[in-house]
């Protein structure tokens, strides 16, 4: 077992979890709370600094091995370099250069690149829908009844509208307790995952046993 | 061999179904059809807290409730957020409710400020005294259990720059002790966050506005009542439209048009910080200003056709398969004599 | 005679003088100023906390305004932490006071807090001071609040205690049969026979976030099992802390089989901590490398379809498995297995078979049925009316 490897993160790991388990039982020590509020602000900003450096790393060795698909890891370098000066001196400024170029990337070229992606679901949603809703056991086919009530009482008016109140008990009632079974279920999970975590139980994370 | 109609059915290529949802998507909402809906109860909560909030401020003029508003969503739900927190942001500033702003990681601030600032400006709403935009509240986890005594030893200064000791808003508000109610309008997961340190810690009370992708982890938190309300997805956010929009016919009573290109007319606007606002509203701007008060309602109507649509698309499915089955359950009787 | 005369006069005159000085301080008032005021220490807290509380008992043409201000340790502008306005009505107003001092961290547990109440005049200056009360705080050692599920940590403990010892002892305990689990041998053996890398994806969360853990953890023993047959692991990450932890899981992986010629750090990188440019590069990832398999395992948010879909799009075999309960049906709808909310959390001692890691699924077992049974006993109480579990156990 190496010290660096092994010891002083499983260490740090126990130290830390057993002292996160008493702040919140103690209200005595709610300052040393918000000080480890702010370092946690800290840390993650250092560690972007890991992930930029991953991603140039990436890129360099992919712009060696595969040349035909360099152009993609220059638009990404681009982008990276580009969109970090221009919030870097744009963002807090309220005229120049910077500011406008900022404020162009992001209503122009980040926001519309965000939105399409995630709209993309619309689309994904159709296929999966196809195959998931297929009436081939007495359970699929409830929920097949269950997914077009509430698809036609989200969107229900006139005479569809006997549609939208059983969407509202479908969505309130059962929809609730199948949810609340599962997330006992996780709550619980994540108690255990922790407590193992921090007694040093399971350590698969810290790479092997 | 000929091909049978349930074989050509379930054979449709995807780029086929995904070209007819983009049809029934776009063509509603370029013809701007607009669709009513009715008002679920859990979108009803929501609305009538802040009402209550409004008549308990009516009442303690003295120790007035500020509402807290987390831009919690990114520039990828702006479809389905931004018509939430127009109506919801728009009811605040009509009942003249003190707002505190904040956002929880950097591509968020951009969106949260335009927003804020747009319906600030259609309420003639002053900023450090009717609202203020904190800024950037990351680890959002570190701020909201500093909320419990005060936030403001965490920002310094707020979105502008400005000293938070300086913003007389902030000198009453700083702690959930004087927050009616959190607003979370959100396509994460962090109303979840709310609930573990502002509800469970504080008793902070805590609406939420949600896609309708996540409404469903939300679901068992409204109904033990520990959101008070949800608006889930576009629906909820057309609902929440409709409702403000009788409020606003109600306490303003003019055409909306009219009274925005009143606004600014009769005022010293030189008392009015251009950094946050220009003071006047232009044709074309009115003319968006009052697009955007229907801006949920039209969207209805393009997900009523994809909704018809897909059912429409399950059914044949469903046919296909029905028909497709009984043909090989044919065939392989016939086989077996 | 003459000059005790001028010492008299002398005399008044310096009074006077201290008089006219006062008063200019206290601006006499025609009007007794009265109120109650209280200030007691809120308890339950790490000691700044406060409560005043002040009841106005002037006529309202006498005082309009009062102006309450709360000191931390004594009467000094420096030491001012918070004030208020307070009108003239008929009803008792309390406030919550925090007394840390404003950007600073002091460490006293026990402080000493000063409220005192002002005449005040239309613009909301302090005109006339005329009560004062202070009080002692004191922090508390233990959170009341958190007394069930404190006890509900120590139960789960004692049963982790119970089953540990048990297991060293050697006995068996059953798991039921996860087909998720089951099909990660199938899965990697088939992108191994079609000759196609794994991609594993463990989720968009932090580390913070138990799920990515447990991703982690899954990850260790799905390394083991791909470097038995040299298939290429390929690891795209959104968090850069993640990503460095998953690079030594995949080291070490690759080492515990002797196999670490085939690790190579750029196999498990960072791509961009932005959720949905995230999605978009790996579906991206996935339509060029076509995939065999596809491991979707901790946090994910509404891209997750996303990956399932151009997953399935490519013919990778997909298991997936998430605690985020709306994204659930998205992995039942588009992928081959999916582990099911706490299935995810049992995985690591599923795979592990590790004796201390399915102790404590025993031990969780037990909890969950004592939790069931409280539930159920809440339940009939509420019934009759009688909400004590409900309000003193189960949502302490």
């Amino acid at each position: 077992m190496s010290l660096w490897k092994r010891r002083l993160p499983l260490i740090c790991t126990i130290v830390f979890g057993i002292m996160g388990f008493i702040l919140q039982l103690v209200p005595a020590f709610k300052s040393f709370l918000d000080i480890q509020n702010q370092w946690m602000t800290i840390l993650f900003g250092f560690a972007i600094v890991i992930g930029v450096a991953s991603l140039t790393k990436y890129h360099f060795k992919k712009i060696r091995q595969k040349p035909e698909e360099r152009i993609f890891s220059y638009i990404t370098f681009s982008s990276l370099i580009v969109m970090a000066v221009a919030t870097l001196f744009g963002m807090k400024a309220e005229t120049g250069i910077f500011n406008a170029l900022y404020k162009n990337l992001f209503d122009y070229v980040y926001v519309p690149l965000d939105a399409t992606i995630f709209s993309l679901l619309a689309f994904y949603i159709t296929s999966a829908a196809f195959r998931a809703f297929k009436a081939s056991s007495w359970l699929s086919t409830l929920l097949l009844f269950a997914g077009g009530i509430v698809m036609l009482g989200r969107v229900a008016f006139g005479p569809l509208m006997v549609f939208g109140e059983l969407t509202q008990w479908i969505m309130s009632v059962p929809t609730v307790a199948a949810m609340r079974g599962i997330k006992i279920g996780i709550g619980l999970g994540m108690m255990a995952t922790s407590i193992k975590i921090i007694l040093g139980i399971e350590r698969s994370f810290l790479g092997g046993e | 061999m000929k091909k049978k109609w349930y074989d050509v059915i379930l054979q449709i290529g995807k780029p086929y179904i995904y070209l007819g949802m983009f049809i029934v998507v776009v063509v509603p909402f370029l013809a701007k059809c607009e669709m009513q809906t009715y008002e679920t109860d859990i979108s009803k909560t929501m609305y009538e807290k802040i009402e209550s909030i409004y008549k308990y401020n009516q009442k303690n003029a003295d120790s007035e409730m500020a509402i807290l508003f987390a831009f919690d969503y990114g520039p990828s739900t702006t479809p389905e957020n931004d018509p939430m927190v127009y109506s919801v942001l728009r009811h605040i500033f009509l009942r003249e409710i003190p707002l505190l702003v904040w956002a929880p990681y950097v591509p968020y601030l951009d969106i949260a400020e335009t927003r804020l600032n747009r319906i600030a400006k259609e309420y003639k709403a002053i900023y450090g005294k009717d609202y203020v935009f904190l800024g950037l509240a990351y680890p959002v986890d570190a701020y909201m259990i500093s909320t419990g005594s005060d936030f403001r030893p965490l920002f310094n200064t707020d979105y502008y720059g400005n000293d938070v000791y300086s913003i007389p808003l902030l000198s009453k508000y700083y702690s959930y002790d004087n927050l009616g109610l959190v607003v979370s309008i959100t396509s994460t997961s962090m109303p979840l966050f709310w609930l573990q340190y502002a509800n469970a810690l504080f008793d902070q009370e805590i609406s939420v506005g949600t896609t309708a992708v996540s409404a469903a982890d939300f679901y068992p938190f409204v109904s033990s009542g520990q959101f008070q309300g949800m608006l889930a997805g576009l629906k909820g956010a057309a609902e929440y439209e409709q409702m403000v929009e009788r409020l606003e016919n109600k306490i303003i009573n003019k055409d909306i048009k009219v009274y925005l290109s009143d606004l600014y007319r009769d005022i010293d606007t030189s008392q009015i910080n251009k950094k946050y606002f220009e003071p006047k509203f232009g044709a074309e701007e009115i003319q968006v200003a009052i697009n955007r008060r229907s801006q949920a309602r039209r969207g209805m109507s393009s997900q009523f056709g994809a909704h018809i649509y897909v059912i429409i698309l399950i059914l044949f499915g469903n046919l296909g398969y029905y028909f497709k089955n009984k043909e090989s359950n044919k065939t392989t009787v016939t086989k077996a004599r | 005679m003459k000059r005790f005369v001028y010492i008299l006069v002398i005399i008044s005159l310096l009074f006077s003088a201290g008089f006219a000085e006062e008063a200019e301080n206290n601006n006499e008032l025609d009007f007794t100023p009265k109120g109650k005021l209280e200030i007691k220490d809120k308890g339950n807290d790490d000691g700044t906390g406060v409560n005043v509380f002040f009841r106005p008992q002037n006529k309202p043409e006498e005082v309009k305004y009062y102006l309450l201000r709360v000191y931390y340790k004594s009467v000094s502008e420096d030491n001012l932490a918070a004030q208020y306005r307070i009108e003239n009505k008929d009803r008792r107003y309390k406030f919550n006071v925090s007394l840390q001092k404003r950007r600073k961290h002091p460490y006293p547990n026990s402080r000493k807090g000063v409220a005192r109440v002002y005449v005040s005049n239309e613009k909301g200056e302090a005109v006339k001071a005329f009560l004062t009360e202070s009080t002692n705080t004191s922090a508390s050692w233990f959170n009341i609040n958190k007394l069930s599920a404190f006890m509900g940590v120590l139960l789960f403990l004692l049963f982790v205690y119970i089953f540990i010892k048990q297991a060293r002892r050697g006995v068996e305990f059953f798991i039921r049969k996860i087909p998720g689990l089951e099909e990660l041998d199938n899965a990697v053996g088939r992108a191994t026979e079609l000759g196609k890398p794994i991609y594993y994806i463990p989720g968009i969360g932090t580390t913070s976030r138990i799920a990515t853990l447990a991703s982690l953890n899954i990850l260790a023993p799905v390394t083991r099992k791909v470097a038995k047959f040299a298939t290429p692991l390929k690891v795209p990450n959104r968090d850069p802390v993640v990503m460095s932890i998953a690079q030594d899981v995949v080291k070490e992986g690759y080492m515990a089989e002797g196999r670490p010629d085939l690790f190579n750090s750029n196999d498990v990188f960072f791509l961009t901590r932005q959720q949905f440019a995230f999605a978009g590069a790996v579906s991206g990832l996935f339509k060029r490398e076509k995939p065999g398999a596809v491991f979707l395992l901790g946090k994910f948010y509404a891209e997750s379809l996303i990956f399932a879909e151009t997953a399935n799009d490519v013919g990778a075999i997909q298991i997936a498995g998430t605690d985020s309960v709306s994204q659930i049906p998205f992995f039942i709808a588009a992928c081959d297995y999916t582990l099911i909310g706490e299935e995810l959390f049992a995985a690591s001692g599923y795979l592990s078979g590790d004796p201390l890691i399915v102790g404590t699924m025993k031990a969780q077992d037990y909890l969950k049925a004592i939790l069931i049974v409280l539930l159920f006993i809440g339940i009939i109480l509420n019934i009759f009316d009688i909400d004590i579990i409900t309000k003193y156990i189960l949502q302490r």
